[in-house]
């Protein structure tokens, strides 16, 4: 395993850790569930194929679900936004890019943030659709989506800056100074 | 063929991901997999241990309010005795020789051990709710005991491993409870309504003279809850401007955000009772 996969692995530690200890038992105003969790598929590679992506993105849900006791939800709504992961990461792309980058904001600018929200919105669809059950109030529904889109955008822009900070090596020209 | 193979594994990726897909859906979907995974989630020994171990850490946190819960508890039982050790004297001193009272042997001897267990988790499922406890079939744990907390009715146990059980709370929206109104005796079903609405009586006798504040107890009619376990009380009526129909909401006395600790009956005699229900019904067919 290379040093940045190796990165990956804990940093989805740290991002699991967060999302089931911290922010699943955050209910903002008994409404609003933060999950910032699909955040971690920023993290891979552009040039990632599906394949891969699918995999990581089942990986994550089912360790999820595991220590969230919700089997299936979390899985499946990770599994299909990491699967169009790479058909919502294309039109943000250029020649220039190397395929080793990871769709940050050091890297995309700001289209990173335009692609964060497809991600989010994506996720939260599905998840609130299958969360929604039999009994589903639309009104009641919308404002769970809506107010649960915008915290887990804010937690999850945090975190992307966050992240970055702590794993951005100096580059040699700010140490040589 | 080899433009079969060649389809396959140019678009292996979108089967893949089908194939996922429809697992995770199932598991989530399947109501009896859905089940059967969650003891299995909340059951493993990484999962339990973890679950375990947070679990401890909330209660030591809510160690105080535990122990406000409890005297209060313990006050209420102490007033109850008191008041009734009271009733007892003033009625000797009234010259009144009290009857001896003949137990029913069966109905006492029905619900006879109690086991206390931890909430390690719950788990929502489109509103589906489910607790996960600390206590299993090494410790007497069955499917269909009820579930207590000191303030009234949990729910019932629906699933059980060695070590721990899920239990289906009266807020999970699958749960019908059989009831009756405290000393008018009208009967009705407790269900959980949708999302906001709280708990709702229906299904009661039309002349059933329902006030605000009445007490909600469990019924009997049922092979899981005892008569009389306390439920909750009716909070609002609200009554329909066209069809005159009321609905009684209910709130109920077992406070489900902050559940920490439940209590199972053990039935002795329901096994052999639904055993003569089951032939009723195998003979009516």
């Amino acid at each position: 395993m290379n040093n940045s996969w190796f990165g990956f692995v804990l940093l989805s530690i740290i991002v699991l850790f967060l999302q089931v200890w911290v922010f699943s038992s955050l209910d903002l105003f008994q409404l609003s569930t933060p999950y910032f969790y699909p955040i971690l598929l920023l993290f891979l590679p552009i040039s990632l194929k599906p394949t891969p992506s699918v995999l990581v993105g089942f990986s994550l849900g089912l360790v999820l679900d595991f220590l969230l006791l919700t089997p299936g939800l979390h899985t499946s709504a990770m599994t299909a936004i990491a699967f169009f992961r790479g058909y919502l990461l294309r039109p943000f792309l250029d020649v220039n890019m190397l395929g080793s980058w990871i769709p940050v904001y050091k890297n995309l600018g700001g289209a990173s943030l335009l692609f964060l929200f497809e991600l989010l919105l994506l996720h939260h669809l599905i998840l609130y659709a299958m969360d929604a059950g039999q009994y589903f109030d639309w009104l009641y529904l919308l404002q769970r989506f809506g107010a649960g889109l915008l915290y887990s955008y804010i937690l999850a822009v945090t975190a992307m800056f966050f992240a970055c900070i702590r794993i951005t090596p100096r580059s040699s020209s700010h140490a040589s100074k | 063929m080899e433009k079969l193979l060649g389809v396959i594994s140019e678009y292996k990726h979108w089967f893949i991901w089908l194939i996922l897909q429809i697992f995770s859906l199932c598991l989530f979907l399947n109501d009896g997999l859905y089940r059967q995974s969650l003891l299995l989630w909340g059951t493993g020994t990484v999962s339990a241990h973890t679950h375990e171990l947070s679990s401890r850490l909330y209660s030591y946190l809510n160690l105080r309010e535990e122990n406000e819960k409890l005297l209060a508890e313990y006050g209420r039982l102490e007033h109850t005795y008191l008041t009734l050790l009271q009733d007892i004297e003033e009625t000797k001193a009234q010259g009144v020789i009290l009857p001896e009272v003949y137990q029913d042997s069966i109905s006492s001897a029905r619900y006879e051990y109690v086991v206390t267990a931890r909430i390690l988790n719950r788990s929502n499922k489109t509103g589906d709710v489910y607790f996960i406890i600390n206590k299993g079939k090494v410790d007497g744990l069955d499917k269909d005991m009820p579930v207590l907390s000191s303030g009234g009715v949990v729910g019932s146990i629906l699933e059980v491993s060695e070590h721990s059980a899920v239990v289906m709370p009266i807020v999970n929206k699958k749960m019908e409870l059989s009831c009756m109104l405290k000393h008018k005796g009208y009967q009705g079903i407790l269900v959980v309504g949708k999302v906001g609405e709280g708990f709702t009586l229906r299904d009661l006798s039309s002349q059933a003279k329902v006030a605000l504040g009445d007490t909600i107890l469990t019924s009997g009619y049922s092979f899981i809850f005892p008569r009389g376990l306390q439920v909750g009380v009716v909070d609002s009526i609200v009554r329909d401007a066209q069809s005159a129909l009321e609905t009684y909401y209910v709130l109920p006395f077992t406070d489900f955000d902050n559940l920490r600790y439940v209590y199972i009956l053990r039935e002795v005699i329901s096994q052999d009772a639904r055993m003569l229900n089951d032939t009723l019904l195998l003979s009516h067919e």
